[in-house]
């Protein structure tokens, strides 16, 4: 008989605005998917479930599972919230319907009312909690009228069976959960499903219960041991050989199980570390090449200071010159520019004169003006021969005739047109820059190579800083993607590889040690134990007595054996189931067959490993692999129960590590092993698509095993107050 | 699992059955209910209906002792 969800109702619950009527889901035998986007009401129904199973609630925000008190306010939708005025009140509250076998159908109503006080509807303080007493139904399934049941203990009773408290684990989960649900560091992890699938927690009762009765039936069996002759003696021999062995097995028994907890201790911490221990060791050798790349970098930064440094002195170091380059032809335009200069500078010099002075430069006479000595011929004779006029003394032709013939003596009055200082200095100038004139024919070349060691050299840093952050990258995906905490590397290896030698000095001692002593031991005490059992047949001992003990013996005996038995045989049987679901698991993808193979440690856990086709342990796969593995086992745990699993799956994005071909042998997978499943995943959403669904979601619909299938919407563009799950059912 | 399971299961042992003359084919018929026909095989019923029951060790003991007349 099993149970089976027919529907989940929502009023005002998160985002789900509105009554039960408004946001109910039917739900069928099957497979049922729930399609949902992100924000859009997946994690709020699964959380309908941690209410109605433990009163929580996990905050989205933190990702801690929290009391309904504590959160009532996030629980309300944010709609009916704000649409409850002050003193109002607002309900919020789930209902879940479920059919257990053919003759009962169950509802149980979990809610509360909040009434609100004041303005501001995300302040606790704005609203008043009164939770209302949890409601469970029963109702006939011929004549269907729910009546209420008020015993507390039956209410609990009617939630626990929808799905047993001790499977929920395999049952009822949520993504990542999967991961810790079967956490193969912790042995308790299998033997914890063996315990829930057989009886082995009965055999190990019985297994303490034979052996207590085989003490006391020993004991009786002494007590009828009255007579001294020889056989008695060689029977009280017998009883003490016995008891030596009896207690050195004890003692060896002691030391076994000390050893079992040290090797026990040792695994678990080796499992434990075994994520960190693969970061620690990948980010200590991420360190140590950080910190060659680092000390390499730091090198050539310096270098390339360095080398700036000299680039300025190359200017006006002597064997670089680089001061003078584009100097080239300094000197010959320097000349030409002085020879242009001057020849200028003479020209103006002269028109200035002239412009101050112009009789001392011109005639100003006509052309072919008399010269001196015909200019000191009319002043002697006072008259001018080239007009042919008198010029009589003191006269102003006269004056003027002198003039002409004194014009050079004022030419000695010379002005200064533009200073000459230069000349000197551009000579100087060239001296002194003689060395370097000399080396301007090599100064490009010189600059070339200059530039290309400095690109080299920003190369190099370009390349160490690539490398660097390339590593601390990869440093930081590991401390990302894993538990890893940043303690140091070093420190985590060195735990890990003194947690491996503790075990492998554990499993020594037990294996090599221990374990053949407790064996030779156990075989020993066999000896005086048949030598009391026969001893006893043939002396006057009650065959009472006799049969007692010697039945107690051989039932203690057997009541271990089939404790063994058991456990080896459901192991077995785990790994037949697991590895059935895994192939269907991995039906879809390209993988190579590999098997899952389950192992008994030393200290009694069960390793689990998936071995290639060769026989060797295949070790870090994608985290979907990982995931599909554990789910195989959670699987092998469901159909390996004896009896039919009765009880729904509930998984919120379970496939959410998965690829696309994981997904699909997931939804077969999932059908025939749990006979309802509600599955709630994002990967199936496709906003584009008209009817919001991926390829694979569209198969999915079509597939038989899924019989029903709807897809949540928000609102789109919706402020969070605004924000209102709706539903569209597609089968 | 039910009592007479771990019966079964219990008294399947080779060496057990050989030194108690238990066969293959009566295995099956092995039950914590009585008729018994053989005392190993009630001594075992009675240890697993009695833990059943929540008796205490000294209580089962008390029981087994009975079926020796002890």
């Amino acid at each position: 008989m099993a149970s089976i969800i027919n529907s989940i109702s929502f009023n005002n619950f998160f985002n789900y605005y509105g009554n039960h009527e408004d946001n109910t889901y039917d739900l069928e035998e099957g497979v049922n998917i729930i399609v949902a986007d992100n924000g859009a009401g997946k994690s709020k129904f699964f959380n309908a479930f941690l209410w109605l199973f433990k009163d929580q609630i996990l905050d989205s925000d933190d990702k801690i599972s929290k009391s309904i008190k504590d959160v009532f306010v996030k629980i309300i939708s944010d709609k009916a919230k704000v649409e409850t005025p002050i003193r109002g009140t607002v309900e919020c509250g789930i209902k879940v319907e479920y059919t257990f076998g053919t003759r009962h159908k169950f509802q149980i109503i979990k809610s509360f009312i909040a009434t609100r006080i004041s303005e501001n509807i995300t302040d606790p303080q704005s609203w008043q909690f009164t939770p209302k007493d949890v409601e469970v139904n029963k109702s006939d399934l011929v004549i269907h009228r729910y009546k209420p049941i008020y015993d507390e203990d039956e209410k609990r009773n009617i939630i626990d069976k929808l799905i047993k408290p001790s499977f929920r684990k395999y049952s009822f989960l949520q993504g990542e959960e999967v991961d810790e649900i079967i956490d193969f560091t912790k042995k308790s992890s299998i033997e914890e499903a063996v315990q829930n699938l057989t009886d082995i927690k009965k055999y190990e009762e019985l297994v303490a219960l034979t052996e207590y009765l085989k003490t006391r039936a020993e004991e009786d069996l002494k007590t009828q041991n009255k007579d001294s002759d020889n056989q008695n003696d060689r029977l009280e021999k017998a009883i003490e050989e016995k008891s030596n062995i009896q207690k050195n097995l004890e003692f060896e028994g002691k030391k076994l199980i000390e050893f079992q907890q040290t090797y026990n201790d040792a695994e678990h911490e080796k499992n434990e570390l075994d994520k960190t221990y693969a970061n620690a060791e990948k980010r200590k050798e991420l360190d140590d090449k950080l910190k060659d790349e680092n000390r390499k970098l730091r090198t050539v930064e310096k270098e390339y200071e360095e080398f700036l440094e000299r680039i300025n002195g190359r200017f006006y170091d002597g064997n670089f010159s680089w001061i003078s380059m584009g100097f080239d032809n300094i000197v010959s335009d320097y000349k030409r520019l002085n020879d242009g200069f001057n020849e200028e500078r003479y020209k103006k010099k002269a028109l200035l004169e002239i412009e101050d002075s112009p009789n001392t430069y011109f005639h100003l006479m006509p052309v072919n003006s008399p010269d001196l000595v015909t200019l000191g011929s009319m002043i002697e004779k006072e008259h001018c021969y080239v007009c042919d006029r008198p010029a009589k003394k003191d006269s102003e032709p006269y004056k003027y005739i002198v003039k002409l013939r004194d014009r050079p003596k004022e030419n000695n009055n010379k002005k200064s047109f533009v200073k000459n200082d230069l000349k000197e200095f551009f000579g100087n100038l060239q001296i002194n820059a003689q060395p370097f004139y000399n080396k301007i024919g090599s100064i490009r070349e010189s600059v070339n190579r200059t530039r290309s060691k400095e690109q080299e050299l920003n190369d190099k840093i370009a390349k160490l800083k690539a490398k660097v952050k390339s590593l601390k990258d990869q440093r930081k995906d590991i401390l990302v993607a894993g538990s890893d905490t940043e303690n140091s590397a070093t420190a985590i290896i060195s735990q890990y590889q003194g947690a491996i030698k503790r075990m492998e000095n554990s499993r020594i001692k037990i294996d090599d040690n221990l374990n053949p002593r407790i064996k030779k031991l156990k075989t020993d005490i066999k000896n005086p134990e048949n030598e009391i059992e026969s001893l006893s047949n043939t002396q006057n001992i009650p065959k009472g007595f006799v049969d007692n003990f010697s039945i107690a013996k051989d039932l203690s005996e057997a009541t271990i054996k089939a404790k063994d038995r058991v456990y080896e045989k459901m192991i077995t049987l785990l790994e037949t189931h697991a590895n059935k679901h895994f192939q269907q698991l991995i039906s879809k993808n390209e993988l190579e067959g590999g098997i899952l193979k389950f192992e008994k440690s030393p200290s009694g856990s069960i390793t689990f490993n998936y071995i290639d086709s060769k026989g060797n342990i295949v070790a870090g796969n994608s985290e979907g692999f990982q995931r599909m593995k554990k789910f195989s086992v959670v699987m092998a745990i469901i159909s390996a129960n004896t009896t039919e699993y009765n009880y729904p799956l509930l998984a919120d994005a379970p496939i959410s590590a998965f690829g696309e071909a994981f997904t699909e042998g997931f939804f077969e997978a999932t059908g025939n092993v749990f006979p309802q499943s509600i599955i709630l995943v994002k990967e199936l959403y496709d906003v584009n698509d008209d009817m919001k669904l991926t390829k694979l979601g569209k198969r999915l619909l079509k597939d038989e095993n899924v019989k029903t299938m709807y897809v949540n919407q928000v609102t789109p563009g919706a402020e969070q107050i605004d924000r209102v799950t709706t539903k569209i059912k597609l089968k | 699992m039910s009592r007479n399971t771990i019966l079964r299961e219990i008294l399947s042992d080779k060496e057990l059955m050989e030194k108690y003359g238990i066969k293959e084919k009566d295995l099956d018929k092995i039950s914590t209910s009585p008729p018994f026909y053989k005392d190993v095989v009630e001594t075992m019923a009675t240890i697993i209906n009695e833990k059943d029951n929540h008796l205490s060790d000294s209580q089962i003991y008390t029981r087994i002792k009975n079926i020796y007349k002890l």
